[in-house]
C-alpha cells in the first residue's frame, strides 16, 4: 500500500537513530555505570570489569579494601535521565511505525450504519 | 558499607532483558498501563536488587508518560492541574517511600528491600487481581453495564466545604478540597517508590474517590506517572541506584511490545482483557511467594533454611514467574493472529462490496480526483466545523452523493482495558460530536461512521480509505491576528495522509454558488487541480477563473511561462465546454490567490497539493497552507 511505502523513509530514519543511541550507551557502558555510581559518595574498590563501588563508604574500611574514597556528584543524575529521554523518543517513534509498516493494524470495528 | 551491585551483562541476559520487556510492554499494552509491573520481579530474578529494578522500571517509564500525556492533552482527556498537583504529592510519597526504601536497604541489607519489595507486591496483586477478577465476573455477564455514573462516594467528596481548601478541576465541573486530594497524591506516589506502578492506586481513587470520567482518569494518571518518573529517577539516582543500561534494554522489547498489546486488545472483548490481566497479576503474585521464605531466612526472622532448599525455592518462583509471561504472551498472539484474521475476512467482504458500488457510478468520472459521488464530512462537534457541515449537506444534495458523516473516537486501547467505560465514553463523545451533522443530513442519502483511533487524523484518513471516499470535507481551527494562517494540526495531517482530495472550510463558509478560482503553476500537481476544478464547474454550472502568479524577482521568460501555464489549463478546460477566464498577476502566490477570490466573489478555491508523502505538512506545500489558512471561503486541495 501507498502508505506504507510513505512510512518506510521515516520508520528506517527513527531506527537508525535509536540504533546509534543503543551503540553510544553501550560503547561508553562503563563510564555510564562509573557516573551512576558515582553519584553519590562511593568506594571504588580496583579498576576494568572488576571494579566494586561501595556505597555509604567510610574511610577506614575503603582503605582497608584497598580501594578509593570518591566524594559523588548529584549531577550524574541527569545522564540516565536525558539519555531515557532521547533513547525513548527515537525508539517510541520507531516502534509506532514499524508495526504501521509490518501491515498491522488496530481493527476499527465500530462502524455503524443507520 | 554495602556494594551495590548492578547485574553482569552478558550475550544472554541482554537476550533475556529485551525478551522480559517484549512480553512485559505486550502484557501492558494489553491490559493496560499498569501492567509493567511483571518488569519489576522480572529484573529482579535476574538478579537485579529490588531497589536497582524498581530505580531501572521508574526510568524506563517515564518519558513514555510524558509523550502518551501530551498526546492525549490534545483531545481533552487530561487535567492537567489535577494531574499536576497528585504529581506534587505522589513525589512526596515517593520521597517518604524511597526513604522508607534506603532505611530498610541500611539495617537489613538488599535482602531487606527485597522481602519489602515483595510483600507489597503480593499485598498489592491480591487486592487488585480480586478486583480485575470481579470486573470480569460482571462484564462477561452483562457487557455494557460500564455507563459511568458519578459513585455515592465521590458526590458527597465533592460537596464536602472546606474552606480555604477548595479547588476547582475541569475534569469534574467541581471544587474539591485539597485534603482529599493530598492522600490519593501520596499514596500513589509511595506504592510507586515500592513497586515502579503507582497507577493501581491512583486511577481508582481519581475515578471512586473525586468523581472523574474513567477516560480523563487514565489520561491525568500519565501525568502523575510523568512527574513521578522523573523525580523516582533522581531520587533513586542519587543513591546510585538507576542501571540506565537495564532500563533501556527493557525499553527496547517494550516498546515494541506496547504497540503489538495494544493493537492486540482491539480484536477481543472488554471481558477477555480483563481475564488475561487477572490471571497474570495472580500467577505473578504466585511466583513472588516462593521467595518469601528465603528472605525470611536470611533475615533471621525464621529459623534457617538449607541453601539447596533455597535454590530449588528461587528455581520454582523464577518458573512460575516464567510460566506468567509466556502465557501472557501466548493470549496476546493468539488473540492478535485470530482478531486478524477475521477482521481480514470481513474487510475484505466489505472492499468487495462498497468497490463494486464504487465501479459502478451512474454518472460522472472514473477519475476519483474529478468525482463528488462519496463525501466524507469528518466532524469534531466544534463550532469550527459548522461551515464544513454546511458546505458538505448541500454538496451531497446537489449532486446526488452519498454523504458519509464520520466522527471519531479518540482513545488508546493501551489505557482501555484499566478502566471500565474508557471505550464507550470515547465512542459516545464522538457520537454526540457528529449530532448536529447528522440532524442537518436529514433527508439525504447518508451514513453514520464512527471511527476508532488514537489520532483524529488516523481515524479520518483510514475512513475515507476505507469507504472509498472521494472528497473528505473538514473544518479548520482557524485563529485570527498572528496565528490566523496557521492551519489546524488535524487538518493538516489529513491532507498530507489521505487517499482523495480534501476540503477545508473555514468557519463562516457558505454554499458553493457564485464562483470558483484554480491555482496553477504549470506542475502536475496543479493540473490535477485544473482537471477537478473544471468538472466541478461543469456539474454546478459555475464560473471557474485560472490563477497564476509571478514575483516581482522573476524574469521575462518565467512570466512568459506562466501565462503560458495559464492558457494551456484555459484552453484545456474550455474545450471540455467550462465558462473559464485566466489571470495571470504579480506578488506572493497566496496573497495573489486570495485577491483573485475576492476580486471575482469566488466562494471556492481550488489547490494542488503533492501526493501521499506521509510527511505530512511539510510538503503540503506553504502556499497552499497559507491559503487554507486565511480564506474566507472553502478550499479544496486536490491530490495530484
Amino acid at each position: 500500500m501507498d502508505l506504507h511505502n510513505a512510512h518506510w523513509g521515516k520508520t528506517i530514519f527513527w531506527g537508525t537513530i535509536a540504533a546509534m543511541l543503543y551503540a553510544v550507551m553501550f560503547y561508553y557502558s562503563d563510564a555510564i555505570l562509573h557516573l551512576a555510581h558515582t553519584t553519590p559518595p562511593s568506594c571504588v574498590v580496583g579498576h576494568g570489569a572488576e571494579v566494586i563501588y561501595y556505597h555509604k563508604p567510610d574511610a577506614a574500611a575503603c582503605a582497608a579494601k584497598g580501594g578509593q574514597m570518591e566524594p559523588g556528584n548529584w549531577w550524574h543524575v541527569l545522564i540516565p535521565i536525558l539519555l531515557a529521554f532521547a533513547i525513548s523518543v527515537a525508539h517510541g517513534a520507531f516502534t509506532g511505525l514499524f508495526w504501521d509498516v509490518m501491515g498491522l493494524k488496530a481493527a476499527s470495528n465500530a462502524e455503524k450504519k443507520k | 558499607m554495602e556494594a551495590t551491585q548492578f547485574i553482569e551483562l552478558n550475550a544472554a541476559t541482554v537476550f533475556l532483558l529485551v525478551l522480559i520487556g517484549f512480553i512485559g510492554g505486550m502484557v501492558s499494552g494489553f491490559i493496560g498501563s499498569g501492567g509493567a509491573f511483571v518488569l519489576t520481579p522480572a529484573m529482579m530474578s535476574l538478579g537485579a536488587p529490588a531497589i536497582v529494578a524498581v530505580a531501572s522500571n521508574i526510568c524506563h517509564k517515564f518519558p513514555k508518560a510524558l509523550v502518551g500525556a501530551t498526546k492525549r492533552h490534545k483531545y481533552g482527556q487530561v487535567d492537567v492541574k489535577l494531574g499536576i498537583i497528585l504529581g506534587i504529592f505522589a513525589e512526596m510519597g515517593i520521597l517518604a517511600g524511597k526513604h522508607l526504601m534506603v532505611g530498610i536497604m541500611n539495617t537489613f541489607g538488599k535482602v531487606g528491600t527485597d522481602l519489602y519489595v515483595s510483600v507489597i507486591f503480593i499485598v498489592v496483586l491480591a487486592v487488585v487481581g480480586t478486583f480485575v477478577l470481579r470486573d470480569y465476573r460482571k462484564l462477561r455477564n452483562a457487557p455494557h453495564s460500564d455507563e459511568f455514573v458519578v459513585p455515592k462516594i465521590a458526590l458527597w467528596v465533592q460537596s464536602i466545604n472546606i474552606p480555604g481548601t477548595m479547588i476547582y478541576f475541569a475534569a469534574i465541573k467541581a471544587r474539591v478540597s485539597l485534603l482529599f486530594i493530598i492522600p490519593i497524591g501520596f499514596a500513589t506516589g509511595l506504592l510507586a517508590s515500592a513497586i515502579a506502578v503507582g497507577g493501581f492506586i491512583g486511577v481508582p481513587a481519581m475515578i471512586y474517590i473525586l468523581g472523574v470520567p474513567a477516560l480523563v482518569a487514565s489520561g491525568t494518571e500519565l501525568v502523575i506517572a510523568f512527574i513521578m518518573g522523573v523525580g523516582g529517577t533522581f531520587l533513586y539516582g542519587l543513591e546510585g541506584a538507576v542501571d540506565v543500561r537495564l532500563s533501556m534494554l527493557i525499553l527496547l522489547g517494550s516498546l515494541f511490545g506496547i504497540q503489538l498489546g495494544a493493537i492486540g486488545t482491539t480484536y477481543v472483548k472488554d471481558y477477555q482483557i480483563k481475564l488475561v490481566m487477572a490471571v497474570i497479576m495472580l500467577t505473578v503474585l504466585f511466583s513472588r511467594v516462593f521467595y518469601v521464605p528465603a528472605y525470611l531466612s536470611k533475615l533471621g526472622m525464621i529459623a534457617p533454611i538449607e541453601e539447596a532448599h533455597i535454590a530449588t525455592l528461587k528455581t520454582l518462583g523464577d518458573s512460575v514467574l516464567a510460566v506468567a509471561l509466556i502465557l501472557g504472551a501466548i493470549t496476546v498472539l493468539t488473540a492478535l493472529t485470530k482478531g486478524i484474521a477475521e477482521h481480514r475476512k470481513a474487510d475484505y467482504a466489505r472492499q468487495l462490496a462498497t468497490g463494486m458500488a464504487a465501479y459502478a457510478p451512474a454518472h460522472g468520472s472514473l477519475n476519483p480526483t474529478g468525482r463528488f459521488e462519496r463525501i466524507l464530512l469528518a466532524t469534531d462537534g466544534s463550532e469550527y466545523s459548522e461551515g464544513a457541515i454546511r458546505v458538505a449537506v448541500a454538496l451531497a444534495s446537489r449532486s446526488n452523493a452519498k454523504l458519509f458523516i464520520t466522527g471519531v473516537a479518540v482513545y488508546s486501547p493501551e489505557y482501555a482495558s484499566t478502566v471500565p467505560g474508557i471505550e464507550q465514553a470515547a465512542l459516545d463523545m464522538a457520537e454526540r460530536n457528529i449530532a448536529s451533522a447528522v440532524q442537518a443530513a436529514a433527508g439525504i442519502d447518508h451514513e453514520i461512521i464512527i471511527a476508532e483511533a488514537e489520532d483524529p487524523y488516523r481515524g479520518i484518513v483510514d475512513a475515507a480509505e476505507e469507504y472509498r471516499a472521494d472528497v473528505i470535507v473538514m473544518g479548520r481551527r482557524g485563529k485570527r491576528g498572528l496565528a490566523r494562517a496557521m492551519v489546524g494540526d488535524a487538518t493538516a495531517r489529513v491532507i498530507g495522509a489521505a487517499p482523495c482530495s480534501v476540503m477545508v472550510v473555514p468557519r463562516g463558509a457558505k454554499e458553493i454558488t457564485a464562483g470558483i478560482i484554480v491555482a496553477t503553476d504549470g506542475s502536475r500537481y496543479s493540473d490535477a487541480a485544473a482537471y477537478t476544478a473544471g468538472k466541478f464547474a461543469l456539474a454546478t454550472k459555475l464560473p471557474l477563473a485560472v490563477v497564476s502568479a509571478v514575483l516581482a524577482s522573476h524574469n521575462e521568460q518565467r512570466r512568459r511561462e506562466a501565462i503560458v501555464a495559464v492558457d494551456r489549463v484555459k484552453s484545456g478546460l474550455a474545450a471540455e465546454s467550462v465558462d473559464v477566464t485566466g489571470v495571470v498577476t504579480e506578488g506572493r502566490p497566496d496573497q495573489v490567490i486570495l485577491d483573485q477570490a475576492r476580486k471575482a466573489g469566488a466562494d471556492l478555491i481550488v489547490m494542488g497539493t503533492h501526493g501521499r508523502t506521509g510527511l505530512d505538512r511539510l510538503l503540503m506545500g506553504s502556499t497552499t497552507e497559507r491559503v487554507i489558512g486565511s480564506a474566507d471561503c472553502p478550499v479544496l486541495a486536490v491530490k495530484g
